[in-house]
């Protein structure tokens, strides 16, 4: 109890920071004119960047070292991106493991050129000849394809990625590596490059790690460099979720706290050439080779989760099993689709289950303000890619005062009013639409204030106590009423 | 009902017997039961004009004949049945019909019989 | 107090109408909670074929409103004929769920649509139970009428068309049935119009809710019959017939399903002409009334048999001359139960439809079956118009029961109130604390006897209750109370073992959903067998929207409305060539199906197989039925002889003649069945044989998708080959064989290559 209560004090405290800072939409926009081209005042002394292929899409985090050559202390570090590239990006973040440059902020720029600016905004300022280090994670989506595109049931599938030789930036680099990593050995195809001045080739490949580099002295206006391309064996199968959407019922009376999540899935990877021969599958699936196919997803579901059901379009799906973990709260849930996913095909279902309300709504204050902290997204483990999703959350009829905080950038948010069971007025709701989210991103925060004050609470019961009372005041009328046709005679007791 | 004993041949007193039982009906029904009994005719004229036409004219289409026609019938056995319960000879047979309910069940019975011809009808 | 003062004094009244209320409500609550062991066990799911369609029409409904249902043209299904659906179902159904849909989302209660179609059963049957105890209510009192109530909410037969999740007509129509005869009985005691009215507007919603309607078309009909012939003819018998005949008919018209039928149908002339009897015999009644001569009673009488007469003979000519439809096939093969098998297989594939076994009536009636004659006997004792009409109803439902086994389920209700009649005179007799007075009934057989000696001519003495009741008032009653508690506590027991019995056979014979299996582990947890959802659900996700799909017409409505994909055939039956062209193409070479699938644009085609789980309703059990409805059309093409082997037998292993072999049903189940097994010992575990090592090749076809345990196998039709070629030869090409010569000519000439 006395730790639910700490962790909700430091929690509301950041929770006020949070809240207090502009949501990304709301953030001053950043106009760039069309030529734009950043002040040189930076340097990549040098720069390292780490390409993660273990997933369809790649995660790129680039540690560079960046020198102030300016004589002025520096806030602003640019990042370009060609525009046809940017619109894949999951997440652009950066991070400063030293702790030194208080807060950053990715701020994508408005720009009508070719080139997608994005701005890290140091607020502690860099001072002239300073040097720091930036981490900047960087997820990309549709970098992959499946080469060849069709396979044989029991064939090995290869996806090939296509990349650039160098790290694209605003300033001169120094010095720069790029190391990918795989999720195997096996990389039948790669692009060969230069060799190094020192006779060894470009690239280096060490067990299932490729490295490309290093290179000295790349400027701004070499962008990329050269186009290079990766064809390696990809074990586990690729899948994106064309619509996702997840729904957050908050009731009061109930106690209860209710998701429901419904995904379209495909598999992505390398379609089937030959026919789906169930024979061969049953026979391999003794031995649970890898497999382009999905055969199940698994969920890792945490504080808490009751009654999960997973169903689809036609029904309740009955292959699943669901389990308590060791570590209380903790719970692993693995669904098996009605059938195994093979390249190019779909399924959908829903999923769904409850939570205790008290892990994620505290009431601040007495004055019957609430906040609802729940992870704003929770998938399955499986790396995947999600290109359209919706996030509804529906707060208890006569909430007021809604105001929302989302760990991601949104497209658009609605609000409208959800009418179920009894309602009235009906419940207020929030959907929130986002694009291109990765399976990377789950787990954030979700945050959302409300208001419920204690008239409204008991607005259901005042509502249908009225209507039955009503009811049977009219009955007790209609009854009273005399429909006889003819004389009464005495002593009848009536028809 | 005391039989009146004429032990007349019976062909020969055909005439006699008809014109025996048109004097008694007009002698002994009551003015509600007459008026009754000049719509009932009415109504066995509507079906009648209506089959002919029918016959004649050709039956398309079939649904508004039938409407119409079901119309007649329906009206007739309904005013037959409010007949037979409104005549205080039968009471013995209705013990829980009074000819006011009798009357109102005839008004229920009728629109209810309209609103099927109006639909069928089309 | 004593238990008498209770049950009958004045002041309890209220007491009594509570405890009958509460009464009633606990048979539906078990009448409902009985029906459920499906929803618990698996889940809320629509079972079986039919209900399939009937769901997908209430969907339809509740998206496109009434008017977009009424004139509903689907062209989803019989491709590419279609169906003008909105004109060819009893809409009764849909129209209720709707109804109780709309009601629940003005109230605030959304709930699915789904759960409305799976729970509208059992709600209905409790409304069942209450309007079986209104009807026995009329035939005997309310303490019988209970009894009946209990019976009908838990009486198998009635359970096995209306448990939870079965959506078919039958979940509303046997409660319209029920009350229907209700309503007529109350019209018919009381000769009211306003009842008879009343009746006819629930006869017209029984038209519109099932095609069984034609049962009470004629069961009151024959009722009125009876009762002139018995020479009971009332004025009340007079009101409350023709009102309900008049609107009553005039109603079923409205259903476009019905349409003209009623005037035009053998089924409905029993109707018209006992209508026709009655305003003869009202109308002789009436100048009977008025002319009281003997003699011209005599002549009356006379006309009014000639009357009859000539008009039977004008319906016979009518019926012959064909202006009036003879009886249709299903109905007719009712009264010549040979008939079907022979010009109609159709309807003789049905299982449904062949005729009841003996341990049939025990098992859906239980202890029932033998109250049910005691009760018809003790109508006889007590003989008003209403008792006539259950004996007659009793009489013609033992006889449609023993025809068609679906049937049972029109006898369940009267053998329900017939067998509440006997029990319940049972208890008046045995469970009650009056003891009849030692000394009056002494001094009241000295008085008889006394009687009998002194007037030697015995007057004719009716054993009528009335008049007996009326002259003085016995004594009779049971004096020992042994006797009392022991034949209250034996019948005690027996109701005690039908619950149990009823409970037992609807917990393990009519809970099935069939969409879905259940088989047990080794461990003893439950292991769902799901095959069918698995591809119904793959050809739902991975098909083309505009996807045909041929399959046999059982599953057709199925694949309507799990797959949500175009059918050529369901389970409608409307259009008996079209079936058997699919049949044609299933039992043909692929030689002669190719050009029937690319006729009618097949894209994939389904069949159902249990040759690996033991499963034996699949289709090869199936395929003769398909060879007889195919040979109904194609003599010539498809014989049913070729199927089997020289003695005679049905086979599928190595000796199955060649006809059989190379048939599209044949290849299409055993595709590939070979490669699950070690060479050589493939075994097709329902026939129970061991298949040839080889398996049978396919050209036109490709396997698409088989389920988890082969019970659903699909095909996709391969197109047509892009070089010309028959697809054997294409296939044997890619497969690296030599292109075979063709043996024949004497003056063919081996053509050489040319480079």
């Amino acid at each position: 109890m006395r730790s639910f209560l700490a962790r909700g004090a430091v929690l509301l405290t950041s929770l006020f920071v949070a809240i207090a800072q502009a949501t990304p939409e709301t953030a001053p926009q950043l106009n760039l004119p069309e030529k734009f081209a950043p002040p040189p005042v930076f340097k990549n002394t040098n720069l390292l960047r780490n390409i993660d292929l273990t997933k369809p899409y790649q995660r790129e985090v680039i540690a560079v070292v960046v020198e102030n050559i300016s004589k002025d202390p520096q806030t602003d570090y640019y990042i370009p991106f060609d525009k046809e590239v940017a619109e894949r990006i999951s997440y652009i973040e950066a991070r400063d493991k030293a702790g030194v440059l208080g807060f950053l902020d990715v701020a994508k720029a408005q720009s009508p050129g070719p080139t997608q600016w994005y701005r890290v905004f140091i607020s502690e300022p860099v001072k002239a000849g300073e040097q720091i280090t930036l981490h900047i994670a960087i997820g990309l989506t549709g970098v992959v394809e499946p080469v060849p595109a069709e396979i044989n049931q029991v064939d090995r599938q290869y996806l090939k990625w296509t990349g650039t030789q160098y790290s694209r930036s605003a300033y001169v680099t120094g010095k720069q590596k790029t190391k990918i990593k795989l999720i195997n050995n096996e990389v039948p195809d790669y692009t060969q490059l230069e060799p190094k001045s020192d006779g060894s080739s470009d690239p280096a490949k060490l067990g299932s790690t490729i490295t490309y580099g290093p290179y000295e002295e790349v400027t701004s206006a070499q962008l990329g460099g050269d186009v290079i391309s990766l064809r390696y064996e990809y074990t586990l199968p690729v899948i994106t979720a064309d619509t996702f959407s997840r729904e957050i019922e908050v009731s009061h009376w109930g106690g209860n706290l209710a998701i429901e999540e419904k995904y379209a899935l495909t598999n992505t990877g390398a379609k089937l050439k030959d026919n789906f021969n169930r024979v061969k599958w049953t026979a391999t699936n003794y031995l649970n080779p890898p497999t382009a196919a999905i055969k199940s997803l698994t969920y890792g579901l945490t504080n808490f989760p009751l009654n999960p059901y997973y169903t689809d379009e036609i029904g309740n799906v009955s292959t699943s099993r669901f389990r308590q973990e060791q570590k209380p709260g903790e719970a692993h849930l693995e669904l098996k689709p009605r059938y195994p996913l093979f390249g190019g095909w779909n399924y959908s279902y829903t999923l769904g289950w409850n939570h205790d309300l008290r892990n994620f709504v505290r009431q601040r204050g007495s004055s019957g303000n609430y906040v609802l902290r729940v992870p704003f997204m929770e998938g399955p483990k499986e790396p995947m890619v999600y290109k359209d999703v919706s996030v509804t959350v529906i707060l208890p009829e006569g909430a007021t005062d809604v105001a929302w905080y989302s760990p991601l950038p949104i497209l658009s948010e609605e609000r409208f009013f959800h009418k179920t069971f009894m309602d009235t007025l009906g419940r207020t709701a929030i959907k929130l639409r986002m694009s291109n989210v990765v399976d990377e991103l789950q787990g954030r925060e979700l945050r959302v204030s409300y208001n419920l004050s204690p008239v409204e609470f008991y607005r259901k019961p005042y509502v249908i106590f009225s209507a039955l009372s009503a009811l049977f005041l009219v009955s007790w009328v209609v009854a009273g009423i005399d429909v006889r046709i003819g004389p009464k005679k005495e002593g009848e007791e009536g028809k | 009902m005391a039989p009146s004993k004429t032990v007349a041949p019976a062909n020969a007193s055909a005439a006699n017997v008809l014109s025996s039982v048109v004097n008694s009906y007009i002698d002994k029904t009551p003015q509600r039961t007459k008026l009754i009994d000049a719509f009932l005719g009415f109504l066995v004229l509507t079906g009648v004009l209506q089959f002919v036409y029918c016959v004649v004219a050709g039956n398309y289409p079939f649904n508004a004949f039938l409407a119409g026609f079901s119309a007649t019938v329906g009206q007739f056995v309904l005013t037959v049945s409010l007949r037979m319960q409104s005549n205080t000879e039968n009471k013995g047979a209705f013990e829980a019909v009074s000819p006011e309910r009798a009357f109102a069940d005839y008004i229920f019975g009728s629109l209810i019989l309209h609103f099927f011809c109006i639909n069928f009808i089309n | 107090m004593s238990l008498d003062a209770i049950l009958k004094d004045e002041s309890t009244k209220n007491f009594r109408s509570l405890l009958k209320v509460v009464i009633l409500l606990t048979i539906a609550g078990a009448a409902i909670s009985s029906r459920l062991f499906s929803v618990i066990r698996f889940e809320s799911i629509i079972h079986e074929f039919d209900p399939w369609f009937n769901f997908r029409a209430t969907k339809y409904l509740v998206k496109n409103g009434f008017y977009g249902f009424w004139d509903w043209f689907d062209d989803r299904t019989w491709h590419p004929l279609g169906r003008v659906t909105g004109g060819t179902l009893y809409p009764g159904l849909m129209v209720t769920s709707g109804v109780i849909y709309h009601i629940l989302r003005f109230l605030t209660f959304p709930v699915d649509i789904r759960n409305i179609c799976v729970l509208l059963a059992p709600g209905f049957s409790g409304l069942t139970a209450l309007a079986t105890y209104l009807f026995t209510k009329e035939m005997k009192d309310e303490a019988a009428g209970l009894l009946a109530a209990a019976f009908i909410g838990i009486a198998p037969g009635y359970i096995s068309r209306s448990v939870a999740g079965s959506y078919d007509n039958e979940a509303i129509a046997i409660f319209l049935l029920m009350f229907t005869f209700y309503l007529w009985i109350k019209a018919l005691k009381l000769g009211s119009a306003y009842w008879g009215a009343l009746c006819a507007l629930f006869y017209f919603y029984m038209v519109a809710a099932w095609g069984g309607y034609v049962f009470i078309t004629n069961m009151i009909p024959l009722h009125a019959f009876v009762l002139i012939l018995m020479g009971r003819f009332s004025p009340r018998l007079y009101v409350s017939y023709t009102s309900w005949y008049a609107l009553g008919t005039l109603g079923s018209m409205q259903i476009p399903f019905v349409g003209f039928l009623p005037i035009r149908s053998s089924e409905h002339m029993a109707a018209l002409g006992v209508f026709g009897l009655l305003q003869i015999v009202a109308f002789v009644d009436y100048v009977r009334s008025q002319v009281p001569s003997k003699q011209f009673q005599k002549l009356l009488w006379v006309f009014l048999v000639v009357a009859f007469m000539v008009s039977s003979a004008a319906l016979v000519g009518l019926t012959v001359s064909g202006t009036i439809a003879p009886w249709t096939g299903r109905f007719y093969s009712l009264w010549d139960t040979g008939y079907a098998k022979i010009h109609i297989p159709i309807i003789a594939s049905v299982s449904e439809h062949q005729p009841t076994a003996w341990p049939a009536f025990f098992f859906d009636l239980s202890m029932l079956i033998w109250l049910f004659p005691a009760g018809i006997y003790m109508l006889f004792q007590n003989l008003a118009d209403e008792h006539v009409f259950v004996i007659i109803y009793g009489i013609m439902a033992s006889y449609f029961a023993g025809v068609m086994v679906r049937l049972m389920l029109t006898l369940t209700p009267v053998v329900c109130v017939a067998a509440a009649i006997a029990l319940s005179n049972i208890f008046d007799n045995y469970l009650t604390l009056h003891r009849p007075d030692a000394e009056k009934v002494a001094a009241e057989i000295a008085a008889e006897e006394k009687k009998a000696a002194e007037e030697p001519k015995k007057t004719e003495k009716k054993e009528d209750a009335n008049v007996l009741n009326a002259v003085k008032n016995p004594e009779i009653g049971i004096f020992s109370t042994t006797s009392k508690v022991t034949v209250v506590g034996m019948f005690a027991i027996y109701l005690f073992l039908f619950v149990l019995h009823c409970t037992w056979v609807t917990s393990n014979a009519y809970s099935s959903p069939s969409v879905v299996l259940a088989s047990r582990l080794p461990d003893g947890s439950q292991h769902i067998i799901d095959d069918y959802r698995e591809a119904y659900y793959w050809l739902r996700k991975n098909t083309p929207e505009d996807a045909k799909i041929m399959s046999w017409w059982d599953y057709g409505y199925q694949i309507g409305g799990m797959a949500d994909r175009t059918t050529l055939v369901d389970n409608n039956t409307w259009n008996n060539t079209h079936i058997a062209t699919v049949g044609k193409a299933m039992a043909s070479r692929e030689e002669v199906a190719y050009p029937i699938l690319r006729q009618h644009d097949v894209d994939y085609v389904l069949v159902i197989f249990g040759g690996l789980l033991g499963y034996s309703g699949d289709d090869i059990n199936k395929f003769l039925w398909m060879i007889r409805i195919a040979e109904g059309v194609w003599p010539d093409e498809i014989k049913e002889r070729d199927f089997f082997t020289s003695r005679g037998e049905y086979r599928v292993d190595d000796g199955a003649t060649d006809t059989m072999k190379n048939s599209l049903m044949y290849k299409m189940s055993f595709y590939n069945y070979h490669t699950m097994f070690p060479p050589g010992q493939a075994q097709d575990r329902v026939r129970g044989v061991k298949l040839p090592a080889v398996g049978p090749t396919l050209n036109i076809l490709e396997e698409a998708f088989t389920s988890e345990n082969w019970i659903v196998r699909i095909y996709k039709v391969k197109d047509l080959d892009k070089l010309g070629r028959d697809h054997a030869s294409a296939v044997a090409f890619e497969s690296g064989k030599k292109k075979r010569k063709s043996k024949l000519g004497k003056n063919k000439v081996r053509k050489l290559r040319v480079v």
